[in-house]
Parts: C-alpha cells; structure tokens; sequence
C-alpha cells in the first residue's frame, strides 16, 4: 500500500526540524509511482524551510571534495611530496639529478594538471603502491580547480607586462625520459 | 625553480628606501622591510584569523614536527598541494594562480643574503591567505598586492586579511607571548620565528607588548 504524499512530506519535515539526514532519495522511492510528486513538493519545503547550518564532519567533507583525489590520498596517509618523489625515482630507476624535474611532474600531476592517461604505468605503480590506492581511485577526475584571477604582491608600483601575464605559455624544451613518463611522448 | 628551504636567517632585514615617483603616484612603496605586517596598525589588536590557526594545527596534526618556525612551504606544497616556484617577477614580491595551485616568489628577492628568505615565507604565508580566504570566491579582476594595499589606511580587506592571516601563521599569539617573556630580544624573537624583525616588532605591537615600530 503506497504511503500518501502528505505523509512522507510530514515525516521528512519532521525529520528536518530534528536535525536529522533527510533521506530524500528513500523518501522518493516509497512514493513509489508518484515520485515526480512529491519532489517538487520536497523542493518547495526546502525552499522554504529554515536553512540548517551544516555540521563540521559535513563541511569537512564536501571542503574535502574540492581537493583533488592524489592530493587526498597523500594527505590522508601523512606523506610529504618528497616521500613521494623518492618512490617514483627509485622504482623507476631514474638518475637523481632528474628528482627536481620529477618533483615538478608529481605535483602538477597532482593538481591536476597532467593528464593521467599519459603517466607511465611504472610511475603509476610507484604512486598506487606508496599510497596503497588503486590507479583508479587516484586518478578519479577531480573538481575544477578555482577559476579565480591571479593575485600579484609587490613592493612598488607595479606595470604588469605581457610577459609576466603570459609566463604560463609552454617553454621549448627537450623531452628526455622524464617527460616520456610523465607526458607520454617519446625520449629522444 | 623551486623556492629555498634554507635554514632561517638570523640577519637583520633589508631596508630600502620609499620611492618618491611612486608616492607622488599616490602608492605607498615604503621599504622592503614594512610591507610585511604594517597593515596590522589598522586591525584592532585583538583581530584574530582561525583559519591560520587551524591550517597550522592540522599540518601539525598530520606531519608533526617543530610548531616554530611555522614550515611555511611544507604547508603550502605537503598539506594544501600547491606548487611553490621561482621566476622573475619584475617588481612583485608574489602571485598565487589559483588554477594552476600555484605561488610564484620573486627570485631577484633570493639573491641579497639570507634575508630574502624571510620575506619570500612571509610572501608565502600572505598568498596561503588569498588561498584559504579568498580563492575560491574572488572575482575576475586580478587583485594586485602593492605595498599600498598593506598600509595603515589600505582599503584594500583581501590584501589585510591575506596580511593578518600570514602574520598568525608564522607567529602564533601564544608562541610570541611565551618567547618573549623568555628573552624580549626583538632581533632573537624574529629569528627563532624565520620572520622580519619589523614584522616581528607589529606582532608585539599588536599584543600590547612593546612600543609600535617607527
């Protein structure tokens, strides 16, 4: 017998005056056929009920779903960067004096600003061993980075030219076997 | 192009002069030294910013080590991710681009003796501050970080709260009250803290526990 609109509107209001998790999506599915209802009813309640300050685990989670998921994990098991970097040259054999150029792939990888599909399946076994997560989990695509401007900090009065606006313009460079890791493309 | 992790300085800051065509432009470029809390003048002395307080004690909780001097980078690129690089910046001591999660210190600031080093984590401690407080909500107009924009009289809230937010990371009320009451040595308290002697000098200001700087 299928529960009256009424009823399940009642019982999530009641549940929100509580404080307690709506369970809007269960409130859905025991209107059964008249689902499409009651939800714009559940809106319309939201729309109008008292906005309910979230709880800390709450806001600590969704600030949480604006970092991208490497960045997460690492964090999450209290390793530095460089903890990191260490893995990827020594699993993968690279000559120490690339760690700088490794450290920098890392972190845009990190950011997001690599594309995970070209990181070397080598590189990828350091990352999800280290961090005891499965590629998938740590490549999962992240939420866009803050679109925000740029913010400039000087001393003096400042002339923004057009060379420091576009410094984020690729530089020539030449591809060596860190780039092949981490880019895809070919060492020379 | 990564930025120094050297061991702070315990050399006194540099001062340059004001420069007269930038003042007669209406901006205030006072020394190198000033730039760093003299915005502080303009906050009540009891104006506090918790989300230093809490990025700190999180990084704390999730790396441990020594509290002082606040690990300004280790912050910025183990706990928060964003990359910390040099380049030439003409006249700007610092940029945050937040969509590439990105601080870019001035590397002409590295190269006059160990001091630099202090402005450059003061310089990454007031960009932490747009990044906590202001990156995800800022419009599309680039926000330019003068020396004016940190004066008494700065209209400019970002720029002051980026400023008091960079003053409580890297010198926590508690631990300058405790250091100075075991040596009120302004030039030992700005070194154990890896900070500007003025700088250090505002923050007792601001608690009332010495004269305000000249």
């Amino acid at each position: 017998m299928m529960v009256e609109l009424d009823t399940l509107l009642d019982e999530l209001a009641r549940r929100h005056a509580r404080g307690e998790p709506l369970d809007v999506e269960g409130t859905l599915a025991r209107a059964g056929d008249r689902a499409d209802e009651l939800a714009p009813l559940i809106e319309a309640f939201l729309a109008r009920a008292p906005r309910r300050e979230p709880t800390a685990e709450s806001l600590a989670f969704v600030r949480s779903l604006d970092e991208p998921p490497l960045l997460r994990a690492r964090v999450a098991k209290s390793l530095k960067v460089d903890d990191v970097v260490d893995v990827i040259v020594a699993e993968c054999e690279l000559d120490p004096e690339a760690r700088p150029k490794v450290r920098r792939y890392y972190q845009q990888l990190e950011g997001g600003m690599l594309d995970p599909t070209h990181v070397a399946e080598s590189v990828w076994a350091a990352i999800t061993r280290v961090m005891g997560r499965s590629r998938t989990l740590l490549s999962a695509p992240s939420g866009p980075a803050p679109a925000a401007a740029p913010m400039y900090r000087a001393d003096a009065l400042v002339v923004l030219d057009e060379q420091l606006v576009s410094r984020a313009a690729p530089e020539p460079r030449q591809s060596d076997i860190v780039d092949a890791l981490f880019l895809g493309e070919p060492a020379d | 192009m990564r930025s120094s992790s050297a061991s702070p300085p315990t050399s006194p800051p540099d001062v340059r002069p004001a420069r007269a065509e930038a003042d007669s432009a209406g901006l205030d470029t006072s020394s190198a030294a000033d730039y760093v809390p003299s915005d502080l003048t303009s906050v009540p002395t009891r104006y506090t910013e918790p989300r230093a307080h809490e990025l700190r004690e999180r990084y704390l909780a999730t790396y441990g080590g020594d509290e002082i001097p606040v690990p300004v980078e280790s912050i910025a690129e183990d706990l928060l991710g964003l990359r910390i690089e040099e380049d030439d910046l003409g006249e700007c001591s610092g940029m945050l681009i937040p969509s590439e999660r990105l601080i870019l210190v001035n590397a002409a600031e590295a190269m006059s003796g160990e001091t630099p080093t202090r402005r450059h984590r003061f310089t990454i401690a007031h960009e932490l501050g747009h990044w906590v407080c202001h990156a995800k909500s800022m419009a599309d107009a680039p926000t330019y970080c003068r020396s004016h924009d940190l004066a008494q009289d700065a209209d400019r809230t970002l720029e002051r709260e980026a400023n008091v937010f960079g003053a409580e990371l890297l010198m926590p009320e508690e631990a300058i009250r405790t250091a100075w009451r075991g040596k009120p040595d302004v030039g030992e308290l700005a070194a154990y803290f890896a900070v500007s002697a003025l700088a250090a000098s505002w923050r007792l200001y601001s608690f009332d526990l010495a004269e305000r700087p000249a």
